[in-house]
């Protein structure tokens, strides 16, 4: 005897389709920058477009990574600085959220509720309206068109984004590991730095690539900031290129995909701390 | 007199938790220096007509004036449409999509985890790459869309995107929301994984269909998340200079153009100091609004931990 057929489930099918069409929203147009990346410009400006490339090349690439040529030579050294200044933020901007977000989790201090809102709030003003008075304050602490001055100005929101990450971690760490240290006769201190520093260790991880991140892809202030060229993270930089070269689209495509590789490879490999701090916080566990 | 009391325990409280402000110091300065003091700034700059060379020792007192200007401009109205157009419809679209997304990936397949990465990446990715890889596909001669339209029959000939006033702004949205539907659907993805299986397979048992199962069972669990991912996104894309600014530059005729593209160019176009404070100021009233809303959604339950 056999049960009754089983009914198609509708809403299986349903799903599958969506998955397909946000699959196609989503990666369409990256394979269309790849694909103009590896055609020669003369390929590209064509009407109706090469789908395919006919003659497949890495010229593009070549060009920018090679620092030989002086596209090459500018591009390496965005890329240096990009690299440079986002180390730089995501030290800073950890090394001084980590006891503050400690503080914030831990202490009940009159003010925490207020400064912590504080901190919070930060999130919700977009970087432009804090442009103007940071540049009269980089122009009178002489830092304008330094690196320095993105470094700074990079910490307003990477210190209120890893001090919101990190206060996250610690909620988590249960509190009666450090209350076993200190009757055990550990000083506070000691028990922070000793039991619950090691234990953050995957927070201090996720917060320090969300903050890379941040600082890689930081338009704004850099657009601002920087005048001289040499000086140029990449965001910028490479609109110099469009700028410069104005119908050199594989050329750009070549260069956006190279920008996108490093965040995208931090965020492949560390995929599990990345989901984990984007979500915390706004889930509870 | 109890008034008095009630400061001598504030007093005692502080200097009995005096230690723990030497772990917040360090922060503390530098978002004075950086977050603070810069406020603060906007707020006095909005009531100064400063001079063009930006040397701000010679600005001038006026009041309310730039205040009046930005709300009476002729241009005030309508950025302030496209401002409001621009913040929902991305933020609903990107939430729709995130929770269609989240519940398409909610159960195990090989694959999902791939998926979801591969969905990620444009909210990784800059918006500054985002920008410059829609501009190619927009491009009015050699876009792609473009072109497959006319191969589809479709349209006569390739079609200009954002150089046109009635399509600049659905355009850049479009963008805005490939961007970022997958932040929406990483929260909810998080947020499903808090809806109890046995419950689902209660209602299951029950003779309860898939809808039912959604909308009493499921639905109820996302609400926090909602509220916080809503929340957010309509945050971010209040506050999105990049894509406009960098695609159309708010252009053409203004099409495109929102608050803080116009900030932008009040304060680094035009050089007009004291008007884009002003402007500044009423978007961070704005944003308080929605911060208050954003705190509120956050800190249920924060204070079960202490010491």
């Amino acid at each position: 005897m056999s049960t009754a057929r089983k009914p198609i489930d509708w809403w299986r099918w349903a799903g599958r389709g969506f998955l397909l069409f946000i699959l196609t929203f989503t990666v369409i147009p990256m394979i269309w920058m790849l694909l103009t990346s590896i055609k020669t410009q003369f390929a590209a400006m064509q009407y109706p477009p090469q789908w395919w490339p006919a003659e497949p090349t890495l010229e593009n690439y070549v060009k920018l990574l090679d620092p030989t040529n002086s596209v090459g030579q500018d591009f390496l050294l965005y890329f240096w600085n990009s690299f440079y200044v986002a180390l730089a933020t995501t030290f800073l901007g950890v090394v001084v959220a980590i006891p503050a977000a400690y503080a914030f989790s831990r202490f009940r201090f009159p003010g925490r509720t207020f400064l912590f809102f504080s901190v919070l709030l930060r999130n919700m003003f977009p970087a432009v309206v804090f442009l103007m008075p940071l540049f009269l304050l980089m122009r009178w602490m002489g830092l304008v068109g330094s690196h320095a001055s993105l470094v700074l100005t990079y910490l307003t929101f990477g210190l209120p984004l890893s001090i919101w990450l990190l206060k996250g971690f610690y909620d988590n760490i249960p509190i009666q590991l450090e209350q076993a240290a200190r009757i055990d006769g550990a000083t506070r201190f000691q028990a922070f730095l000793l039991i619950v520093m090691p234990l953050s260790t995957p927070g201090i991880i996720a917060t320090a690539i969300f903050s890379f991140i941040g600082a890689w892809n930081e338009y704004v202030y850099a657009l601002t900031f920087i005048n001289r060229q040499d000086r140029m993270t990449l965001p910028v930089g490479i609109q110099r290129f469009f700028a410069e070269f104005a119908t050199d689209w594989p050329g750009l495509m070549a260069a956006t995909f190279l920008m996108s590789v490093p965040v995208v490879v931090l965020f492949l490999v560390l995929q599990k701390y990345f989901v984990r701090a984007l979500t915390e916080g706004a889930v509870k566990h | 007199m109890g008034n008095s009391s009630r400061k001598d325990g504030l007093l005692a409280q502080i200097i009995a938790h005096r230690v723990d402000y030497l772990y917040v110091l360090p922060a503390l300065i530098v978002m004075l220096v950086v977050i603070a003091y810069p406020i603060y700034y906007t707020v006095e700059l909005s009531f100064y007509k400063t001079p063009a060379n930006l040397q701000m020792k010679d600005k001038i007192f006026i009041g309310l004036d730039n205040y009046v200007t930005v709300l009476t401009s002729r241009s005030f109205h309508k950025v302030t449409v496209n401002t409001v157009i621009w913040t929902v419809a991305s933020t609903i679209v990107a939430f729709l999509l995130g929770l269609g997304a989240a519940l398409s990936l909610n159960r195990e397949f090989q694959g999902r985890g791939f998926l979801r990465a591969l969905l990620l990446i444009p909210y990784v990715v800059s918006a500054v790459s985002a920008s410059l890889i829609w501009q190619w596909i927009y491009h009015s001669d050699f876009g792609v869309i473009g072109a497959l339209a006319v191969e589809l029959g479709l349209s006569e000939e390739p079609i200009n995107f954002i150089d046109n006033i009635h399509t600049a702004l659905a355009s850049l949205i479009v963008v805005n929301i490939w961007r970022e539907f997958s932040f929406a659907m990483i929260m909810l993805m998080a947020g499903l994984q808090t809806v109890p299986d046995s419950l689902l397979r209660a209602a299951q048992v029950d003779g309860a269909n898939a809808w039912n199962r959604f909308w009493h069972v499921t639905a109820p669990h996302l609400k926090g998340v909602s509220m916080v991912t809503v929340l957010l996104l309509m945050v971010a894309n209040f506050n999105s200079f990049i894509i406009p600014w960098i695609m159309t530059g708010g252009g053409p005729a203004g099409a495109s153009d929102i608050w803080i593209t116009q900030i932008y160019e009040l304060a680094f176009g035009r050089q007009r100091w004291g008007t884009a404070s002003a402007y500044s100021v009423i978007l961070f009233v704005v944003m308080m609004a929605l911060g208050y809303f954003y705190v509120k959604a956050l800190t249920r339950g924060d204070d079960r931990r202490a010491e």
